[in-house]
């Protein structure tokens, strides 16, 4: 069984925005428990740093040097997110914290022929990545583990050579293996200075000298015990969580940051052939509760410029009460893919070159740019009260109707003449009207709440409009719309 | 004068008669008066200026036109409207009410920008905006849009209004006891007609302000002892 092993020893420094990076200004990444420097990027070695200074050796180097705190969440975070898009080259991944990834490459060899084959797959998802790693492969994970340990930054061995593994692993220097500091001075003083050395002796001879979690983690290099390891699965519902380590004030400047993660969330859509309907943006906001702003498409997409307007056009009418560290992007309304089929011959009797957009996608369109409640769309509840036909009232849930299509309505309207406008809320009556129709009373039922009694009249203004007003029983006056 | 006169006519401020390439695409406004006035009917493409005050018949006007110019895949966008539109009236006038939309936004631009959307979507075939001010660019602007799109653009605005904008038709419209009077201030390729009644009382039985019955009898108001 071939395993490869993926180290990314600067995971947190890679994440950190490019920008800073390229500005030449170095950077490092500091433990505050061990007070060490564990990742720092090319400027600060130019400077002289080296891992495992202490903070103030380090700051000392440089006056420009910028320091972030090690993070061992975010770390995780995002190697999970590494892991995710790793699945679609390799199945079986396990997590290695904290900054590693093992692979079992052999059932892969099925889909790819073979190592090469594979390796360049999986070199390919590494460099879409645009993060700095070394990786090698060997016959057992712990093994593959070890000889990674030892390699510079981006580079890689990569062999199903037997003699040529067991060579790397045998030249690998002791002080490279996961052990404590006093076994390995203990190695050292019996004058074995290499793994290879080590692993020539007998097993039997070790266990007279070292504990049993040592012989077992020797075992595993030799791959005589496996290794135990929880292979990955896969999450339905897509995140996406990037720190941003700079502050913005203004929602224009998410825009790229944004851009990234939706195409992220674009290919994952498109691997599994689903549309996304709503995704959920979460602004971390400096000292302030975070801020959810939640995107809808009423018919879903896939495609990243199209979720790239609506949420900024969403993004738009925020106001941000703080500037915002960080964002992840949450999508768990995911349903499967319909494809529409557009009425041709229609759209060619109108002139019309092509359809842009579907009627679900203009409305989405709307509604992100000005708010769900400025766009409604109009529906018909069966009832001979104007308000609970265009749906004014919350009615109760027992009189509660469905909208209904327009063939079915037609027949019932004919009765009274109804109005073109209707106001919002019937107002009371306050000019001089003459009546030339009516009345015509509406009564609501006699289970409902609030009971109506109204006669309508048809009437006319001063200024010649149309009315429709209405007298209830203790003989106030309102007005309820306009024959426009 | 040569040149400001091309100026004129570069600016598209003075249209020449055999500039104009006429249009048959008319859809009939159901009034046999009007669609003669008219010469056809109601455009099928382009904009259509009324200038009119809400309440008095404008709706009734458009509805046979919405009504034939929508398909059941379309939608119809009502923006900025005085008050909620009636669905009952739009059912009454064959018009599916899903298919209508209604925007209310404060914003003029927003507006624009939501009449330009729908228009150039290729899925709406009417936008109606009430808005009381344009620009000529932003008019054309939503003419191409509406071009592109298949659509076509209503304005509603309120009556007396001094700058002419680049549409294919104005009409004023004021009430009258039996239905409009119309004024066609400005009809592309045809001359403007000055003030018509035009009789909605067939269509319109009920919003009629003069009614002679004929089979009512007055008694002499005198008191039996």
């Amino acid at each position: 069984m071939l395993w490869l092993y993926v180290d990314f020893p600067q995971l947190q420094l890679d994440s950190v925005g490019d920008k800073l990076c390229e500005q030449q200004i170095p950077l490092i990444v500091v433990n505050g428990q061990h007070n060490a420097v564990v990742q720092a990027n090319q400027a600060a070695i130019d400077c002289g740093v080296q891992l495992g200074f202490g903070l103030g050796r380090a700051i000392s180097l440089s006056q420009q040097m910028q320091v972030i705190n090690y993070d061992e969440k975010l770390t995780n975070k995002l190697l999970e997110q590494m892991t995710q898009s790793a699945y679609q080259v390799i199945a079986d991944i396990a997590l290695m914290p904290p900054h590693g990834l093992l692979l079992r490459l052999s059932p892969m060899f099925v889909l790819y022929d073979d190592l090469a084959g594979c390796w360049q797959r999986v070199q390919a998802w590494l460099n879409n990545l645009q993060v700095s790693y070394r990786g090698a492969t060997a016959f057992s994970p712990q093994a593959a583990r070890l000889i990674a340990s030892t390699l510079t930054l981006s580079q890689t061995q990569i062999s199903d050579d037997k003699r040529l593994i067991d060579q790397w692993l045998s030249k690998t220097p002791i002080n490279a293996l996961n052990a404590s500091e006093k076994i390995i001075e203990q190695l050292l003083a019996i004058g074995i200075s290499s793994v290879g050395a080590l692993l020539d002796l007998p097993m039997a001879q070790l266990a007279l000298r070292f504990d049993s979690d040592f012989l077992t983690y020797i075992s595993q290099i030799k791959g005589d015990i496996p290794l135990v390891i929880d292979f990955y699965l896969p999450q339905t519902p897509f995140c996406f969580y990037r720190d941003l380590n700079y502050e913005l004030h203004t929602t224009v400047h998410l825009t790229p940051v944004l851009h990234k993660i939706l195409d992220e969330l674009s290919h994952y859509l498109r691997v599994r052939d689903k549309l996304a309907l709503s995704i959920e943006i979460t602004l971390e906001l400096r000292d302030k509760p975070a801020l959810i702003v939640t995107v809808y498409s009423s018919q879903g997409e896939q495609s990243a410029a199209a979720w790239q307007t609506l949420t900024q056009l969403q993004l738009e009418r925020v106001e941000l009460i703080a500037p915002v560290i960080a964002l992840e992007v949450n999508c768990h309304d995911i349903s499967s893919k319909i494809t529409i089929s557009e009425d041709l011959l229609s759209q060619a009797s109108h002139g019309a070159k092509r359809q842009r957009l579907s009627k679900a996608q203009l409305l989405s369109l709307l509604h992100a740019k000005l708010g769900e409640d400025n766009v409604t769309q109009l529906d018909y509840h069966s009832s001979h009260l104007p308000e609970v036909v265009n749906g004014l009232t919350v009615s109760t849930p027992q009189s509660r109707c469905e909208a209904v299509e327009l063939s079915s309505i037609t027949e019932r309207v004919r009765g009274g003449l109804r109005p073109s406008y209707l106001l919002d809320k019937p107002e009371p009556l306050t000019m001089a009207v003459s009546i030339f129709q009516g009345p015509e009373r509406l009564c609501s039922h006699w289970w409902q709440k609030n009971p109506v009694t109204r006669d309508y009249y048809i009437a006319k203004n001063s200024q010649q409009q149309w009315c429709w007003v209405f007298q209830i029983p203790n003989g106030q006056w309102f007005l309820h719309g306009y024959f426009g | 004068m040569n040149t400001k006169l091309a100026g004129l006519i570069d600016g598209r401020k003075i249209w020449l008669g055999n500039q104009q390439q006429l249009v048959d695409d008319f859809c009939s406004t159901s009034y046999l008066l009007l669609d003669e006035k008219l010469s056809g009917g109601w455009p099928q493409y382009g904009v259509i200026e009324l200038q009119t005050a809400n309440g008095i018949g404008e709706l009734r006007l458009l509805a046979p036109f919405l009504s034939a110019m929508t398909t059941t895949q379309q939608l119809i966008m009502f923006i900025n409207a005085p008050s909620i539109i009636n669905s009952q009236m739009l059912a009454f006038n064959d018009i599916e009410p899903s298919a209508a939309v209604m925007i209310n936004t404060n914003d003029d631009s927003q507006q624009l920008w939501s009449a330009e959307q729908s228009l150039h979507s290729g899925c709406v075939s009417t936008v109606v905006l009430w808005q009381q001010q344009f620009s000529s660019c932003q008019i054309k602007r939503l003419k191409l849009a509406a071009k592109a799109g298949g659509s076509r653009l209503i304005v509603i605005r309120p009556p007396n209004q001094l700058n002419a904008l680049p549409v294919n038709l104005t009409l004023a419209l004021m009430p009258s006891d039996n239905g409009l009077d119309i004024t066609i201030k400005k009809q592309q390729g045809h001359w403007p007609q000055p003030m018509f009644t035009l009789d909605m009382s067939q269509q319109w039985p009920d919003l009629v302000t003069h009614r002679t019955y004929d089979n009512v009898i007055t008694l002499a108001k005198r008191r039996v002892s």
